[in-house]
């Protein structure tokens, strides 16, 4: 149970590569955080660097008030799970829970007396109560090469389990699990986290994961935070074009097109239609006095439905491929004017006819209303309705707001009109910094 | 029809092919074993000690073992030394290899690469190239000639580092993130090299043991230039060459084969002891697989 700060942590490898730039985080106490992102992102690198097993080269981890950066990893009071399990295989599953406990000689005070470490007694109780929590009684006395992935997985956890940590640290614990068994234990996770009730620091590559674990999602690319919020915030409001295709599965259409203000009314003209964009985003746009300019338009697939021929803001497509998921359909289909889109169809709503319509060549009318829209700016592919600044551009800001501060410092000596004016330019650009540290 | 015809000639074809092969390798099994046989068989000749053409003993029996523990006799003296070289050795050799098989594999220090190349480049002598050198700095220290089995220790644990290689292409294929759990547990590297690393290592281990327990006990170059000719120093090959002289030859050639039979069965039991770890793989499960 502890706050994790990570304070302009960087880790640059040997040949100057820096992998992570300036990450800056606030992991509150008993708070589930997911470091979700493509593989060589830098979120596993972030993990171990909390963990220990990875040198900080920059900037300080603080566990729970404690900065971190020079203590052994045994000294963080950390579990972690691993995600090729890790187990010793010549020990019995026992051991390998036990393993944790009986390296512990720590003094401490158990029933009003000292004791060094635990009795073996204890390490049973402790053992073989994580074993009933993760349903592996029955194999304590089995080798890890007798178990199945998914049963190792959970010895795993149990090892994690069994010691009194502060942070529990999860690197793709479920990555090497087939898909069935990764959902079931994707469930057991979050029971688990509800038993142990921890601080979690989760890594995966799978949005999925990440939707459903996470009280918060770290959104990660090449090293830079892409955004930080809750699953629904970066489902619905992500600040840029990254999150919003990384986040949910089919990735979001886009099109690049104009957003057009005529009178109190915003348009968009996507695959040549002009669209109405009304309710809420039409409200956000007008409250940011956004004029008429080019827009990268997204639209998520599950927002797109079928329409009849002629319908208001009908859009003609034509399938190219048809994949039949069970309870939806993924269409793959192209407007006139070539524009490739994918578009989920639950299959329950559908009859028999528009089933049969649904194949390869066939025209198909679809439409997506103005609250399914999202405005991304085509140079810096920031969410037009999103304030916070994440990623390169918001580290280049804090680097200019640092050195201008630098400059200040310097310029404090001399007269000291100047240096307020400069404090004033400063003040606005400084808001990201504090976006990524507190969201 | 055809392809009956065509299978026929396969298997006949494959019966020559066996055929041929094992009568060659028959043979050279037979060239490869006679010594061994005709060393067993001269042995136990107790009708003549020197050097015979028969390859049958005239008479049978086990005076040339006898002479070997009996009294007038070195024979135990240079078992006993080689016995504690290589036992020294076994245990130091085998410690020195494994930290540097470690060292080498987990941890990353400025100097590990040109250190490995250094290493690899030196192994490319042959020892014997600083057998001079060796000799005068052991004689320099005293620990030639009767005080020869420290010395020859010392020889042969001084470059025993240089002989990790096999040990780190072992431990190499040990996954990383084993060492790294322990040291999330709690480990410091010292246990995590004793609880985790080593017990992992068994058939690697056996190997090396057996490797560097070999090495000194069938030694006869270092051994013979650092005893010179004492007595107390020898190991028992440079003692059992001794019997080779023209003058001894005669008169000991028989007790050279009986030493050289007892010579073997410490390697034998050694070996016939371990190999059933030697071939045991330990470390499935460890990770995904």
């Amino acid at each position: 149970m502890a706050r994790v700060v990570l304070k302009d942590v960087k880790k640059i490898y040997p040949g100057n590569v820096e992998v992570v730039h300036k990450f800056n985080l606030d992991i509150k106490d008993k708070e589930f955080i997911v470091f979700v992102g493509p593989s060589g992102c830098g979120k596993s690198t972030t993990l171990r660097m909390v963990a220990g097993l990875e040198e900080i080269s920059a900037g300080t981890v603080e566990i729970d008030g404690e900065v971190v950066n020079d203590l052994q990893p045994k000294d963080r009071h950390i579990s972690m799970v691993f995600q090729n399990y890790a187990l010793y295989p010549h020990l019995t599953v026992y051991e390998n829970m036990a393993f944790p406990l009986r390296l512990d000689k720590k003094v401490r005070v158990v029933d009003g007396k000292e004791q060094k470490g635990y009795t073996n007694d204890q390490i049973y109780e402790r053992v073989t109560s994580a074993a009933k929590v993760l349903g592996i009684t029955q194999y304590l006395t089995r080798k890890p090469k007798a178990l199945s992935g998914g049963q190792r997985q959970r010895v795993a956890i149990g090892r994690a389990m069994v010691k009194d940590c502060k942070v529990f640290l999860m690197d793709e614990p479920l990555s090497n699990l087939d898909a069935k068994l990764r959902n079931q234990m994707r469930a057991e996770i979050i029971l688990l986290r509800k038993r142990i009730n921890t601080t979690f620091i989760y890594v995966t590559h799978d949005q999925t994961e990440a939707m459903t674990l996470g009280d918060r999602i770290v959104c990660l690319k090449d090293g830079y935070i892409m955004q930080v919020g809750s699953p629904s915030e970066l489902f619905d409001m992500p600040a840029n074009l990254f999150v919003a295709q990384f986040i949910g599965a089919p990735m979001m259409n886009t099109a690049e097109c104009e957003l057009l203000k005529e009178g109190a009314k915003y348009y968009v003209n996507p695959f040549g239609h002009k669209l109405v964009v009304d309710g809420d985003k039409a409200k956000a746009l007008k409250d940011r006095g956004i004029e008429s300019r080019k827009i990268i338009l997204g639209v998520r697939p599950e927002h797109i439905q079928l329409a009849k021929k002629g319908s208001a803001n009908s859009i003609p497509v034509e399938i190219l491929v048809n994949e039949m998921m069970g309870s939806e359909y993924h269409l793959h289909v192209q407007t006139e004017d070539g524009t490739k889109l994918v578009v989920r169809i639950p299959t329950i709503n559908l009859s028999e006819e528009e089933r049969k319509e649904m194949v390869m060549g066939s025209k198909i009318n679809i439409v997506f209303e103005g609250k399914a829209m999202h405005f991304f700016d085509p140079e810096n592919e920031r969410n037009l309705l999103v304030d916070e600044i994440y990623g390169p551009e918001a580290m280049q800001l804090e680097l200019e707001a640092e050195a201008k501060a630098k400059a200040n410092a310097e310029a404090n000596e001399v007269p000291e009109e100047p240096a307020k004016e400069e404090v004033k330019a400063e003040e606005p650009i400084e808001e990201p910094k504090e976006d990524i540290a507190e969201k | 029809m055809a392809a009956e015809k065509h299978s026929m000639s396969m298997s006949k074809k494959k019966t020559i092919v066996n055929t041929v092969s094992y009568i060659v390798l028959g043979l050279i099994s037979v060239i490869w074993i006679l010594p061994f046989v005709f060393l067993l068989l001269k042995s136990f000749d107790i009708g003549n000690t020197g050097v015979t053409k028969n390859f049958i003993p005239s008479a049978w029996g086990f005076d040339n073992y006898a002479y070997l523990f009996s009294s007038d006799c070195n024979f135990l003296q240079w078992y006993f030394n080689t016995f504690i070289i290589a036992l020294f050795v076994c245990v130091i050799q085998t410690v020195m290899q494994f930290m540097m098989a470690y060292t080498l594999s987990r941890f990353r220090f400025k100097l590990r690469k040109p250190l490995m190349n250094i290493m690899l480049v030196l192994g490319m002598f042959p020892g014997f190239l600083t057998m001079i050198v060796l000799y005068q700095i052991l004689k320099t220290i005293g620990l030639t000639g009767d005080n020869a089995v420290p010395g020859l220790i010392l020889v042969y644990v001084a470059s025993s580092g240089m002989g990790y290689y096999v040990i780190k292409g072992f431990l190499d294929t040990l996954p990383k993130s084993l060492d790294e759990a322990a040291l999330v547990d709690g480990a410091n590297r010292m246990q995590i090299f004793i609880k985790v690393i080593i017990p992992l290592c068994k058939p690697i281990l056996i190997y090396t043991v057996l490797t560097s327990f070999m090495g000194p006990w069938g030694d006869f170059v270092f051994a013979y230039t650092v005893s010179l000719g004492s007595q107390a120093g020898m190991n028992v090959a440079a003692g059992l060459n001794s019997w080779l002289s023209p003058a001894n030859i005669g008169s000991h050639f028989t007790h050279f084969c009986a030493g050289g039979v007892i010579v073997a069965i410490p390697v034998m039991i050694l070996f016939l002891f371990l190999q059933k770890y030697y071939v045991e793989g330990v470390t499935g499960g460890a990770v995904k697989g």
